[in-house]
């Protein structure tokens, strides 16, 4: 029995930095591989060659400049619906609203941007983004308060509040906000609110909204890591009832979990009216809010793991019509490698759960006392 | 039976990377004997039973059950050879029946199609043969927690075990449920079986089994049957060198009232677990709590501690706290020592760090941005003096033994300088050397002036730690007895019948 009193001793203990980050990202890249391995298999089923497959897919995700903007235009919603779930995983809820509360964020920007209030852009632009931040976290704290006061689960109403939003705003956009014309789509947003280009490239030019989907990343790791609040927050998630004896106000840190989330996807609904639609069509999303979900159980719901799972998950999304157009095989090989990625975590998950504790020996921790 | 013992084991060996937690075990229990297995927290007891259970496979050693060895490392062997452990922490469907949790994983039938009433006369036999006190028919959910652990072991003996192992049975148990629980041991040893009973509370082995094994270390140290043991032989062996004192106690009770609790009352779906209870508590003065399990006693505790809703008064040093959250209590004074410390007094993923200073981590920041050496160097300060021992302080606390969990706990609890501490049995599974420390904590409480409020399933704990007593029964105060009048006999009868006379 070699254990003595504790000390501070932390550079005695602590293993290297970089062992620690390859023990946390490992699983997931290993999930990451299976999932890829299964879609090469059906590839070869489609009678397809992987290898040619895989070289089509890394052209049409990456091999122009206008096929990287293509990526990062599908990464930045998914990097903060990613977020989003994610925050809400810290705190111990599942947010399945990412959707509704995008539809929210997207709405509200929709309807701000397309007047010319003859403000600057300098206020016009970050008053429309927080107005879709605002709005989605209304959306968000809408499920966290029913959940942390009364108790009603959140999977059900956010997915509830997912059809209240979705539908609105097809209501919307064919009726009062409808721009006229075939297209259902709002009036285009005047220039002051829209986002300015980062990179102008053909055929979709990258807006700063990718900067701004980055530092939300940041910004969240460094609050739940770096502050009070962040430590109060993750603990109420890994044990509530611990958290309230201790005098932690576990129902508030609920309610601002889900208000977060909400703003996070409400964000990423503003960001794509203004910084690459401008204007807001109906059915918009390819359901970005659903796959925040398998961003944020990928990137183990670490708020700056969750860009490079998007930026996979977006390059996947882009290069798919490639697939079939160049490959010959279907692009819904790239849904199946999401999904058996998605099933991995969670398998994952459900075969370590009764393991024990990372570092104590498997059946008591055979300390002397 | 034959003359060969039920369990012989040899030079058991087992370690976890660097620690050994068995060295060289040997132990032997004759069929038909109540064998005690004592030691301290982290001694190599679990690993021990576990390893004749078969749940963990030994490095090096052999088991035999009734002259027969065992495959090591097993479970489904050491089931086949009659071997049974009942786990410390239950296993029951509350919400099923006594014979359905008896039936559960063995039911009779065939073609997939439980046969009831054969699995109804199963239960009902076994417990005719013990003559427990039980229905079966009753739910899980009902039942008192002495009753359950009664279940837990018919569970096992329906299996047709005749080596029974029990990983501290009494630990939850009042003295009257322990008593009932030994009167039913002995009539299943009297019917053949053989039971290892692991546990910290000397008395239950001096009152009631043949033989004890001390483990400390990892090793055997002392083996001692009876007649020939005594109290203080024991304690020695289990702790080692150190002499533990019992009564810490040192009478300083103030004149200034600290609390005032009238006529709390709680209602949890429909269940009233406290009644009408009033309570004061004087500056510098440690009150019990007894009953038997189930009586109010935590729910007292909870309740004072802000966390459950309730009718009535509190007031504290001058102030109505009454309507204060269980966040606003705790800047007021008051703190709590949890009963459950893995549901409510940490999170086990966290490092030891953050859960010492868990809660009151916005104190260590400018604004926003927290002080990580601050909080790190506060609470390595905070646990000295606690003798906490473990692998290091940034290791999760899931990493740290059940006793020095409940040291941070403790510690956690008493950072703050309390006016009023509620524990609910805060040395409940602990050894003798960490229990004597908790509760050198709390008299500590009382001698700069604080108050205790403790609650215990061991009443010798109380009579040797409180100024006064307050005894349970249904949710209502039964009576409360005076550090000079405590007897055994008194509270006993407050605590089941509610009266101390009959």
């Amino acid at each position: 029995m070699t254990s003595e009193p504790l000390q501070d001793r932390s550079h005695a203990v602590d293993p290297p930095l970089g062992v620690t980050r390859v023990r946390q990202i490992a699983p997931s890249v290993g999930v990451l591989a299976v999932a890829f391995a299964v879609g090469c298999a059906f590839v070869a089923l489609s009678g397809g060659n992987p290898f040619h497959a895989g070289a089509v897919l890394l052209y049409g995700a990456f091999g122009t400049s206008g096929n990287i903007a293509g990526v990062i235009a599908k990464s930045v919603p998914l990097i903060l619906t990613g977020l989003s779930v994610a925050v809400a995983f810290r705190v111990g809820l599942f947010n399945i609203g990412g959707e509704g509360q995008l539809y929210a964020g997207a709405l509200v920007s929709a309807a701000l941007g397309a007047t010319d209030l003859g403000l600057p852009s300098f206020i016009h632009l970050p008053a429309v983004l927080l107005a879709a931040l605002a709005a989605g976290t209304v959306w968000g704290v809408i499920p966290g308060w029913l959940k942390a006061r009364r108790g009603v689960h959140e999977v059900i109403n956010t997915i509830m509040l997912n059809y209240i939003a979705i539908q609105t705003v097809d209501y919307l956009v064919s009726g009062p906000l409808n721009a006229g014309g075939y297209a259902t789509r709002t009036h285009p947003i005047v220039p002051a609110a829209t986002m300015p280009e980062l990179w102008s490239v053909e055929p979709v030019p990258v807006s700063w909204g990718v900067v701004v989907a980055l530092a939300a990343c940041v910004a969240t790791a460094w609050w739940l890591f770096n502050t009070a609040g962040g430590v109060e927050f993750r603990a109420v998630g890994l044990n509530p009832k611990a958290s309230r004896a201790v005098g932690i106000a576990d129902t508030r840190k609920m309610i601002l979990g889900m208000g977060l989330a909400g703003g996070l996807a409400g964000l990423a609904g503003g960001l794509e009216v203004v910084g690459l639609h401008h204007t807001l069509y109906a059915q918009f999303s390819p359901g970005y809010g659903f796959d925040g979900i398998a961003v944020a159980l990928l990137a183990q719901s670490h708020p700056v793991a969750i860009i490079p799972v998007a930026v996979l998950f977006g390059a996947l999304r882009t290069a798919d019509r490639w697939l079939q157009l160049v490959a010959g095989v279907p692009r819904d090989i790239v849904i199946i490698i999401q999904g058996v990625a998605v099933l991995g975590v969670g398998l994952q998950t459900a075969l370590t759960r009764r393991a024990p504790a990372p570092h104590g020996p498997p059946v008591q921790p055979a300390t002397a006392s | 039976m034959s003359s060969e013992p039920a369990i012989k084991v040899q030079n058991l060996t087992k370690r976890f990377g660097a620690t050994v937690a068995n060295e060289g075990i040997d132990l032997t229990v004759g069929a038909g004997e109540l064998h005690g297995l004592l030691g301290e927290n982290g001694a190599g007891k679990s690993t021990a039973i576990r390893a004749i259970a078969g749940s963990v496979a030994p490095d090096e050693g052999t088991i035999a059950i009734h002259g027969r060895s065992l495959p090591l490392g097993s479970p489904v062997a050491a089931i086949r050879a009659g071997v049974g452990l009942v786990a410390q922490h239950f296993a029951l469907v509350e919400t099923l029946t006594v014979w359905e949790n008896i039936a559960l994983g063995v039911e009779p039938g065939r073609w997939g199609l439980l046969d009831r009433s054969r699995a109804r006369r199963h239960a009902g036999s076994l417990i005719d043969q013990i003559g427990a006190d039980l229905r079966i028919d009753d739910r899980i959910e009902d039942l008192t927690v002495g009753n359950r652990q009664i279940v837990e072991i018919l569970k096992i003996l329906g299996r047709d075990s005749r080596v029974l192992i029990l990983d501290e049975p009494t630990s939850t148990l009042s003295p009257v449920e322990s008593e009932r629980l030994f009167a039913f041991l002995r009539r299943i040893l009297d019917g053949g079986t053989t039971v290892l009973l692991v546990t910290h509370r000397i008395q239950d082995i001096l009152d009631y089994a043949d033989r004890a094994t001390v483990l400390r270390q990892g090793r055997v140290v002392h083996r001692s049957q009876r007649g020939t043991w005594n109290e203080n032989e024991l304690v020695d062996a289990i702790v080692g060198e150190t002499n533990v004192e019992r009564n810490v106690f040192a009478s300083t009770s103030g004149s200034r009232l600290q609390l005032r609790a009238a006529g709390l009352s709680t209602n949890q779906a429909g269940i009233r677990n406290l009644d009408r209870v009033s309570l004061e508590v004087d500056e510098g003065t440690l009150v019990g709590v007894a009953g038997v399990a189930g009586n109010g006693q935590e729910t007292l505790i909870r309740t004072l501690a802000g966390l459950v809703p309730h009718e009535g008064r509190i007031v504290l040093a001058d102030t109505d706290i009454t309507d204060h959250t269980a966040g606003q209590r705790r800047r007021d004074g008051v703190a709590y020592i949890p009963e459950d410390r893995h549901a409510e007094g940490m999170v086990a993923p966290f490092s030891v760090v953050d859960n010492v200073v868990l809660g009151n981590h916005t104190r260590y920041g400018h604004r926003f941005l927290l002080d990580r050496n601050r909080v790190r160097r506060r609470s390595a300060e905070l646990i000295q003096g606690y003798n906490v021992r473990g692998s290091g302080l940034d290791a999760p606390m899931a990493a740290l033994s059940g006793g020095n969990q409940q040291k941070v706990v403790v510690a956690r609890a008493l950072s703050s300088q309390p006016r009023l501490v509620v524990a609910a049995q805060p040395t409940r599974g602990l050894d003798i050397g960490a229990a004597a420390e908790v509760r050198r904590k709390l008299v500590e409480v009382a001698q700069r002036g604080g108050s205790v409020i403790v609650t215990s399933a061991d009443l010798d704990e109380l009579f040797d730690l409180c100024h006064r007593i307050v005894v349970l029964y249904a949710g209502r105060v039964a009576g409360q007895l005076g550090r000079n009048a405590f007897d055994t006999g008194k509270v006993a009868r407050m605590m089941t019948v509610g009266r101390d006379s009959l």
